[in-house]
């Protein structure tokens, strides 16, 4: 078997039983791996209506045929369960070198079903597997979880931190100590089966197709991202919070809870300034010739990132113009276990929510007001131990902002909280928050690219042309690379024709760019599927009021609102999908549904 | 007096921030020759309201104390 394992790891948490199964190749190879394959088991194994926190939800760690193997950037694994924060499907991913690291264990994928009576971590060391008592880990933070687990050179570890345990519902899961599983609540789902940590060691290959080609491929790509000025100069200097002066120069940087697309504290806390006055060296995850990972140093903090999504939920997000305090609140969102993501937004949502009068006085116990830098950090621990308002805060912004009558000032899709980036001045990209399968996030189809960027090629980001066309294109290539076990950034300079070449090769198939392109359609269908059937459809197609309503007051995207409605008939239309949002018996056929 | 703010490596030269003297009939592209910025290595450039790749932005018309954003090929998410 080439590019898998051929071995699926069942650990059954309830019955404190585990068992090795056979992986079957067809449905591997029809779904990929990671998100695809990932997707296809949940669904085959529980009932989309399953409350997320309950022993009948599973939670499901899946690495793609790319992972652990020397293809540039071939170390990402997936988490994918039912999110107890949107209750959609959730699939969320993360680098660093835990998921190659499970391929040289010699596993597919770890399905995880049950609950434990009481706190446990799973010791994986190839064929060796345990379940060990973790009375002595609960409560740790994930660096401290991390550093006793790593045992050597060989182990890498993956863990929640409090917040999960705690069953906050934007806990993350964290791999090799700051690397996140960020988004949708995937940390609750493992708290809630009691399980602390898995601890991986082994040193096994992943066998190649053909090894001659996979290294000549790997030497081409590897060049090409050498060549690209994204990936080989930008990323690599300034990481991703390089973004932060180009959002905000186009006034589409969301700032104070979605109230305006211009900061004025951009420069302050831009990836520029970061590189200036915190950066300690730059990080790779596993195989990665790009290294946009950040260590950064404050007189209070150091570790990993921050990143572009992080420093703007706690910086212009809550107008915030002290990056050091960024960096800060950054630190214990990975100590804590939290989507940094969430996080902020959920914090910048309470200080509207405070701005506007609406919450009861004896609530918050501290500051809660834009622009105090001490707050996101204060607030960011409280979250994370669910103590005092921090409680209200753990159930995400969607369901604090309800609790005080006012949902609408949630800047959330599916009540996922919303990135870096205001639909109003990029609307390709706003209809790809509306029709994300997980919610609002950005990284399902990333339409900054053409919209902003001007890769592939520059589209009219306030235009709505053939808008719909190139979100079902972005989204279905996105499907694909996140099955796969490769960085989505390497398609800033890699096409779909590099993708399934580096796929033959590995897995000795003979696709072309449309067979993975349709591949992932297929698994795009299947997630909405899930989500379906979870009683979550269309009516959640949707953006916040605030950004379908109220025109950017200022900035060079002043003046205009996203007009959604005049571009998601078009894009059902392009989905195969009825005028419902409900792909139909014909689209599910050919796709092999 | 046109502000021009530069970013990430095109900062090497030039630091962040050049303030060049206005002409009538000023364009973007007399601002990235006067500076001699390698228009390949351009990307995305803001002039007051307008923003594009820079291809497309050398000939926008330019006023008096307008600011102007010129980005290199940066990308993140």
């Amino acid at each position: 078997m080439f590019g898998y394992m051929g071995k699926l790891l069942r650990v059954n948490l309830t019955e404190g039983k585990t068992n090795v199964e056979n992986l079957d190749l067809e449905t591997a190879k029809k779904y990929v791996g990671g998100r695809g394959l990932g997707t296809k088991l949940l669904y085959d194994e529980i009932d989309p209506k399953v409350d997320p926190l309950s022993p009948d939800n599973k939670i499901i760690f899946v690495n793609g045929p790319m992972s652990g193997t020397p293809s540039p950037t071939g170390g990402r694994y997936m988490v994918v369960t039912k999110s107890p924060l949107t209750g959609t499907i959730a699939s969320s991913n993360s680098g660093g070198t835990w998921g190659a690291r499970l391929k040289y264990a010699g596993y597919d994928a770890i399905i995880v079903e049950g609950k434990s009576e009481k706190p446990v971590y799973l010791a994986i060391d190839e064929d060796k597997v345990e379940i060990k008592d973790a009375s002595d880990l609960w409560g740790e933070y994930v660096g401290e979880t991390t550093k006793r687990l790593t045992t050597d050179k060989h182990t890498n570890v993956l863990s929640i931190g409090p917040a999960g345990e705690k069953l906050v519902k934007i806990a993350s899961v964290m791999n090799d100590g700051d690397r996140a599983a960020g988004r949708s609540g995937v940390g609750a789902v493992m708290g809630s089966k009691n399980l602390k940590a898995i601890q991986v060691r082994g040193k096994h290959k992943v066998d190649l197709f053909d090894e001659e080609k996979v290294k000549e491929k790997n030497k081409s790509a590897t060049q090409k991202l050498k060549d690209n000025p994204v990936t080989g100069e930008g990323l690599p200097t300034y990481g991703t919070a390089v973004l932060v002066n180009v959002i905000n120069g186009i006034g589409a940087y969301p700032t104070r809870n979605f109230q305006t697309g211009v900061f004025e504290g951009a420069e302050e806390t831009s990836g520029e300034t970061l590189a200036e006055k915190y950066l300690i060296r730059r990080e790779a995850c596993h195989r990665c010739p790009i290294g946009c990972g950040r260590y950064s140093k404050t007189d209070r903090v150091e570790g990993g990132g921050p990143e572009y999504e992080t420093i703007w939920a706690f910086s212009a997000d809550c107008d915030v113009k002290d990056l050091a305090k960024v960096i800060e609140a950054n630190h214990w969102c990975n100590e804590l276990g939290l989507d940094t993501i969430s996080t902020g937004a959920t914090i910048a949502a309470a200080m509207e929510l405070q701005e506007k009068g609406l919450l009861d006085k004896e609530d918050p116990d501290h500051e809660l007001t834009f622009g105090n830098a001490d707050a996101i950090v204060h607030w960011t621990k409280k979250i994370g131990h669910r103590e005092g308002f921090g409680d209200v805060m753990a159930e995400g912004s969607y369901r604090m902002c309800e609790k005080y009558g006012h949902p609408e000032l949630s800047m959330s899709v599916k009540k996922l909280e919303l990135p870096a980036y205001d639909p109003r001045g990029v609307q390709g990209h706003g209809l790809t928050y509306a029709t994300s399968n997980r919610g609002g996030c950005h990284v399902r189809g990333y339409m900054i690219s053409p919209e902003v960027l001007g890769l592939p090629e520059k589209l009219e980001r306030l235009e709505l042309r053939d808008k719909p066309f190139w979100v079902k294109t972005f989204q279905d290539l996105t499907a694909f690379i996140d099955s796969t076990g490769l960085c989505l950034f390497t398609s800033f300079a890699l096409n779909a024709n590099d993708y399934a070449e580096i796929y033959n090769n590995i897995v000795g198939t003979d696709w072309k760019a449309e067979d993975a392109l349709a591949a992932g359609e297929r698994i795009y269908n299947l997630e909405r599927q899930f989500n379906l059937e979870a009683g979550i459809g269309a009516e959640t197609d949707t953006l916040p009021k605030r950004l379908l309503e109220e025109e950017m007051p200022e900035g060079p995207t002043k003046g205009h609102v996203h007009r959604l409605s005049e571009l998601l008939p078009e894009y059902y239309e392009v989905r195969g999908w009825d005028e419902k949002g409900m792909p139909t018996k014909e689209k599910l056929a050919s796709l092999g549904l | 007096m046109i502000t021009v703010k530069l970013y990430a490596y095109l900062r090497e030269k030039h630091g962040k921030q050049v303030d060049i003297p206005f002409e009538e009939g000023m364009k973007v592209k007399d601002i990235v020759e006067r500076l001699g910025l390698p228009k390949e290595k351009l990307s995305l450039i803001v002039a007051g309201d307008k923003d594009g790749m820079a291809s497309r932005m050398m000939d926008v018309p330019l006023r008096d104390d307008m600011l102007v954003h010129i980005f290199p090929p940066v990308a993140g998410g």
